[in-house]
């Protein structure tokens, strides 16, 4: 049993993407991921000192200023690990693959699955016990302090029952979701359905980043008992450390309820899905995906007709489609990128307030943020759909594109995904924003999102001026390049990027003349990079091997 | 005609082929036939344009791939030895990809792609993707899009695997038509009875070298050696009888 844990524990990192140099690198960034979270909990600790060293101490002092603190310090945790769990959710379960190979093995199917929930235990175990570790800093500096009142270890002993609930709430939450699409989805459509589910809790989970970060903010309604906080699963487990505390007051003791019955209820459908699974499992496995009898709308071919000209570039397009239509991986991590950008969007549109000393009114504010959004949520989208691009799909199929490569299809190639980029990355959420953009800048926002969308263009150009692959097709090894080097780039991409643009936009707005030269201008630069990209891609092969950067670089100095 | 002139190839130090040399006619398949690691695989990716040859050079009708690589890919069908394909998309949507990156016109392609999934008997798997597929339909697949564009030359790496009965019999059937159209087939497989049946001639490989080249006509007829005795001999097969013995020794007799 010991080594068919092993196998699980370890098959939760393949994703079947990566070759064996990746899947290495892979679990280097896992535990990059582990570090960083580390680093990030000593890094809060370190903002709070500085915060109570300017003499703000006061205001967290009183019971519900920490209290809200404390609801932070049990949420950032389970949203750690309620990401780590959609991460694996597509090995939550033993599959088809483990029902044929092991089970012909005499290895029973109850050790199958004892062995599964074992290293699903042990994978979250390790999250669970690191995002806490993360946070220990942070609660020690909001458990001590004169207006507490038990002992530091009965604080420590009730907030890690607590916290630790909350977490293993939200794994065995997922585990039920998942087992129940498992279960009745047929399977014909089982694929489709939980590739959607998990890009929607994928993005709900992004979501809810700048939700758990604005945690601390909530003292207000905690101290007016708030009903709205029956919505927000870590004030539950809140009210189950304060009722462990003896401090029972019948809100806390409604919100510790609310924990238990989310708790108990997750965990009779995960136990339930598990245990009709265990019994049928042959059933619910092994049954067959029926052909379809008919044309029917949602398993139309999504490879529309197109004329003649463009075939190549037709089949790319249509492959990208289909792909992010129905990969879970590629959805997944389009999506949870695309949903960053929407966490800032949503982040900066909710903190928007009048700065009545800058002279600036709540419209004034307004504006600017709505100006700044379209910018933060294309560049998140064309981060996102490049990242989902570069990531392959069953790498060793690509022999069809290797074999149909030649110089002019090349050219076409590429330009297909530029294509894509601007469709999914561009014009998609300036099409999400432009009723809001409506709204609040009427006719004049058609002007402004012109100019977003060239500056997107521009944007999309330099992303892929030296783009050599096509979308799905070459092998991946991850950390090629200094995780903080990368970071550092985009960062700084991202500010050049939001704040001229968002200038550009603002300056369209009042000045048509303006935004015709905008136009001009972005069009031309839009043009010549085109123009270098096409010379590019016809004299250089494409890539289906990912390799890591040579460190010498040969200097060439001798004369062909 | 298929020219296949001092074919070599490098890995680092391994020496995959060593001069290979072959021709494949007009109306003929050919059988390829070579143990693991024999160098059968490196040929026809080098065959078919995946590989670069480190020395010597492939040539389709006189004309390299460097002289013109679209039109020599053009002129190519290749079935892989695994049925590697994109399993999230149905056969159709594999076959318009296949179709568009070859630049058959859409109203072509849109006629042939519903003929030959008809006829290959997947239209009532149409609109599922492959993912669902057996191994066997996954073969069928691959075979009617290395047949689509109409190639002259068909390079096949054991396309029987996973086939049932039926299919087996049509891909026979089929193969044997192409050639009598007057396609070059080169056919790399383990299989002699297959050879035999299909092939009017054979290259056996060993080590990266081509060891032996004969007209199937010329095994089992008047007391000659038949195919898999001549394989055995040029290949320097030993005899597996022993290693039988001890395999059978090592689990133990009942």
């Amino acid at each position: 049993m010991k080594a068919l844990v092993r196998h699980f524990f370890f098959g939760l990192f393949d994703f079947g993407v990566l070759s064996e140099a990746g899947s290495d690198a892979f679990q280097r960034v896992l535990i990059g991921i582990v570090a960083a979270m580390l680093t990030f909990g000593l890094l809060l600790a370190r903002i709070l000192a500085s915060t109570l060293s300017r003499g703000e101490s006061a205001s967290i002092a009183p019971a519900p200023y920490r209290a809200a603190f404390e609801t932070f310090v049990i949420g950032f945790p389970m949203l750690i690990v309620g990401f780590t769990t959609l991460l694996v959710s597509q090995s939550l379960f033993p599959d088809e693959t483990d029902y044929r190979v092991l089970l012909v093995l005499p290895v029973s199917r109850r050790v199958v699955f004892l062995s599964k929930l074992a290293a699903l235990a042990l994978f979250a175990g390790i999250f669970i016990a690191a995002a806490h570790i993360a946070m220990l800093p942070l609660f020690a500096m909001i458990s001590g302090g004169r207006y507490v009142q038990e002992s530091v270890l009965t604080r420590f002993g009730a907030h890690m029952a607590a916290s630790l609930s909350g977490s293993a709430l939200v794994v065995v939450a997922l585990i039920a979701i998942n087992g129940a699409v498992l279960v009745m989805v047929p399977r014909r459509h089982l694929r489709a359905a939980s590739t959607t589910m998990r890009s929607a809790m994928l993005c709900a989970m992004v979501l809810c980043i700048p939700l758990t970060a604005k945690l601390p903010a909530t003292a207000p309604l905690l101290a007016a008992e708030s009903r709205s906080l029956y919505l927000v699963p870590p004030v539950w487990f809140l009210g189950l450390e304060e009722l462990l505390l003896g401090h029972g007051s019948p809100y806390f003791f409604r919100l510790a309820s609310v924990a238990a019955i989310a708790t108990v209820v997750s965990l009779l459908v995960a136990a339930s899905t598990y245990l009709f699974l265990y019994r049928r499992f042959d059933r619910i496995m092994m049954r067959p995906a029926a052909a379809s009898a008919g044309t029917r709308w949602w398993n139309m071919p999504l490879f529309e007709r197109v004329s003649g000209r463009h075939a190549n570039r037709a089949a790319i397009g249509s492959f990208i489609r289909v792909t992010l239509a129905r990969s879970p991986l590629h959805q997944g991590v389009f999506v949870a990128v695309a949903a960053c950008g929407a966490g800032v969007v949503l982040n900066s549109l909710l903190g928007v307030k009048a700065l009545p000393r800058l002279r600036r009114t709540y419209e004034d504010e307004l504006a600017a943020a709505l100006t700044w959004a379209p910018f933060v949520l294309m560049f998140a989208t064309t981060i996102a759909l490049r990242a989902a691009l570069v990531l392959p799909i069953e790498p060793r199929a690509n022999w069809v594109f290797r074999m149909t490569e030649h110089d002019t299809a090349r050219v076409d190639h590429i330009e297909a995904v530029v294509r894509s980029m601007i469709r999914i990355g561009l014009v998609l959420p300036l099409l999400i924003l432009l009723p809001l953009q409506w709204m609040m800048f009427h006719d004049r926002a058609i002007a402004s999102t012109a100019v977003m969308l060239a500056a997107g263009i521009v944007l999309v150009e330099i992303e892929m001026s030296d783009w050599r692959r096509l979308p799905f097709t070459c092998s991946y090894m991850p950390g090629k390049r200094f995780v903080g080097l990368t970071a550092l780039i985009g960062f700084a991409a991202f500010v050049v990027f939001t704040s001229v643009g968002s200038g550009l936009a603002y300056a369209s707005r009042f000045h048509p003349i303006g935004a015709l030269v905008f136009l001009a201008i972005l069009g031309a630069i839009v043009l010549e990079r085109r123009r270098r990209r096409a010379r590019l891609t016809r004299h250089t092969p494409l890539l289906f091997e990912d390799a890591l950067p040579t460190e010498i670089e040969p200097l060439r100095l001798y004369v062909d | 005609m298929l020219e296949a002139r001092a074919l070599t190839k490098r890995y680092g130090g391994l020496l995959a082929l060593d001069k290979v040399s072959f021709q494949l006619n007009r109306g003929e398949i050919v059988g390829y036939l070579g143990p693991n690691g024999s160098g059968k695989s490196t040929t026809v990716n080098i065959v078919v344009g995946l590989l670069e040859p480190s020395a010597g050079s492939i040539a389709l009708d006189g004309r390299t791939m460097s002289d013109d690589p679209r039109a020599y890919k053009a002129r190519i069908g290749y079935v892989p030895e695994e049925p590697y394909l994109y399993t999230h998309l149905t056969a159709t949507e594999y076959l318009t990809l296949v179709g568009r990156l070859r630049d058959i016109p859409e109203a072509t392609l849109e006629r042939k792609i519903a003929k030959l999934l008809t006829l290959f008997q997947l239209h009532d798997s149409r609109y599922s993707t492959m993912a669902a597929y057996s191994k066997g339909m996954r073969q069928r697949v691959l075979l009617a899009a290395a047949l689509m564009h109409n190639p002259d030359l068909l390079v096949l790496d054991e396309p029987f695997s996973g086939l049932d009965v039926n299919a087996g019999l049509l891909f026979r059937a089929l193969l044997t038509l192409l050639a009598a159209d007057g396609r070059m087939i080169l056919f790399s497989t383990h299989r002699f009875d297959m050879v035999e049946k299909l092939c009017s001639r054979v290259v056996i490989l060993s080590s990266g070298r081509l060891v032996a080249e004969h007209e199937m006509a010329a095994f089992g007829a008047g007391g000659s050696p038949t195919l898999e005795d001549t394989f055995v001999r040029v290949t320097k097969q030993p005899d597996f009888t022993p290693v039988a013995r001890e395999i059978i020794e090592t689990i133990g007799r009942s």
